[in-house]
């Protein structure tokens, strides 16, 4: 599942962000590895001093999500989730709704920066949805 | 045709009522598709900004340049919008360091 900003991006929110955040389920699916090895790329498991992370050029935009702040599990998560279409592909993306709340809760610096921001794009992106499914 | 010849043509004393009309009908053809794009463009802000109005009505607390920047990427596909946040982050991280 996509999630952070990359995935409020997805959605519409004009947010500027540096890698695409992953929450997985589980890590350790072999369907991952074959995704990685495919783009030249490995999952380095967490050690001491680093988290769980991707290594090699073709994942260097990627970061992996173990949790997320104010949120539930994955499997709580995944229902709240939206379908977006890259190409013949559909991606997990979790909900601005949720991101937002993930934000408040982790309240850093960094996230109070964007908070209002991701408030706004969700009063637009309700009034687009509203607007649609009228029509 | 050019400022020369439409010059020729006077000095010939064409009538310049008949002369001009063809003029600027040559300058209106040339300009045609400009003017549609100028006028298509007018009626998208026109729609965009009304679009705006109506949300910062519903939510006045709301920044006006958030929405409308919002409503502006809806407009384009998922992966468009992805690869604009990505490059002005990290266009930005590089310039920070």
């Amino acid at each position: 599942m996509v999630v952070g900003l990359s995935a409020a991006t997805l959605q519409g929110a004009p947010v500027v962000t540096q890698d695409v955040d992953l929450w997985f389920e589980n890590l350790g699916e072999s369907k991952i590895s074959r995704a990685l090895q495919e783009v030249g790329a490995a999952y380095v498991p967490p050690s001491a001093f680093n988290p769980p992370m991707l290594a090699g050029t073709g994942a260097e935009l990627f970061d992996i999500v173990v949790r997320m702040d104010g949120l539930g599990t994955f499997a709580q998560e995944i229902k709240n989730c939206i379908d977006v279409s890259l190409g013949r592909q559909k991606l997990k993306v979790l909900s601005l709704k949720r991101i937002l709340a993930s934000k408040l809760a982790a309240n850093r610096p960094k996230d109070k920066l964007t908070i209002p921001v991701l408030r706004d794009a969700l009063a637009a992106t309700q009034s687009v949805k509203r607007r649609v499914k009228k029509k | 045709m050019k400022w020369c010849e439409r010059e020729l043509f006077l000095s010939l004393e064409m009538p310049v009522t008949s002369f001009d009309k063809t003029f600027n009908v040559r300058c209106l053809m040339k300009q045609r598709p400009q003017l549609a794009h100028a006028v298509k463009a007018q009626r998208w802000a026109r729609r965009l900004s009304a679009r705006v109005e109506k949300i910062i009505a519903a939510h006045p607390q709301a920044d006006p340049d958030n929405v409308r920047h919002t409503l502006i990427l809806l407009e384009k596909p998922p992966l468009e919008r992805l690869q604009r946040s990505l490059i002005r982050g990290r266009a930005s991280a590089i310039f920070l360091k």
